[in-house]
């Protein structure tokens, strides 16, 4: 199995069997941009301060489908609500597509997902994902969330970008999915990773403002 | 909480954990955990909140082994006859 970064995880289970994120899923798409945000910040590109992401070292290889957004975030410090305003409720979605883009390649790349011409006019880069790679993700998160033991931060941070943009329930029963829930909880009050904490509030009050408008 | 060991540490490590074996065997997490539970995979209870640990090399192996005797139609009871106490 490959070494996934967070966000190439995360997209893999976004993504649906005809190889999109749709478009009336705003949330979703929130989630793809914090996700990258996320691997910046856990790789040490970034520090977060009230909100505030600020670059704080280079971006390493394993993060280059994340250069897009890493250059945009070098440009100033920014803080969160920029950033997903920038991404994700502008007229061209010229920052996200490039995202999604760059991500969606790399899959490819991987082998976990396949690159065809879809949507309504034949015009849209879809990458249809690999169902077996995306197993192989869900089955990881799986066996840490529901062992007993010590929770990777990568884990912890997928496990909540998927609870909070409403994307457990096509991968875990009810019954894992409250046990997923109580784990999550328990992490805001335990974890010593204050970055997980703030991504945890940030992409809850996201996903709060996406649900208003 | 801290960082998802590399693939690469992991095929260097003596122990794995079962989100690990799940990364390197492919293998489902319920079809391990069920292996686990039934005595096919043995294991090891580290002293600290009592995480189990596998020895990497053998339970790979050990995983292959249940994965093709599965496909030629071997039956978990039969496993379990054939691996007792192994």
């Amino acid at each position: 199995m490959h070494d996934l970064t967070i966000s190439q995880g995360y997209l893999l289970c976004s993504l649906g069997d005809k190889g999109t994120i749709s478009s009336l899923r705003a949330e979703v798409q929130v989630g793809l941009v914090a996700s990258g945000v996320m691997d910046l910040l856990l790789e040490g590109c970034g520090t977060l301060q009230q909100k505030k992401f600020d670059v704080a070292g280079p971006l390493p290889g394993r993060l280059e489908p994340l250069s897009s957004l890493y250059e945009f975030l070098q440009e100033k410090p920014r803080i969160l609500e920029d950033i997903a305003s920038e991404y994700n409720f502008s007229f061209t979605d010229r920052r996200y597509n490039q995202l999604l883009q760059d991500l969606g390649r790399s899959l490819v790349t991987m082998g976990l997902a396949e690159e065809r011409q879809g949507g309504l006019w034949g015009n849209k880069t879809c990458y249809l994902p690999d169902p077996q790679g995306r197993d192989q993700v869900i089955q990881s998160l799986r066996a840490e969330l529901l062992e007993a033991g010590e929770l990777s931060d990568e884990a912890a941070a997928l496990a909540v970008l998927l609870a909070k943009t409403g994307q457990l329930g096509q991968y875990f029963s009810k019954y894992e999915r409250g046990a997923i829930k109580a784990r999550i909880k328990e992490l805001k009050h335990t974890s010593n990773n204050k970055i997980v904490q703030e991504m945890v509030d940030y992409i809850t009050a996201l996903v709060v403002v996406i649900a208003v408008c | 909480m801290s960082r998802q060991r590399s693939m690469e540490t992991i095929l260097q490590s003596e122990y794995v954990t079962i989100g690990e074996l799940v990364r390197l065997t492919g293998a489902r997490y319920s079809t391990l955990k069920y292996y686990t539970e039934e005595g096919l995979l043995p294991f090891e209870q580290g002293e600290t909140n009592l995480t189990r640990r596998y020895r990497r090399e053998e339970s790979v192996a050990r995983i292959a082994l249940l994965r093709r005797l599965r496909q030629e139609g071997e039956t978990i009871p039969a496993l379990k006859a054939r691996f007792a106490g192994r």
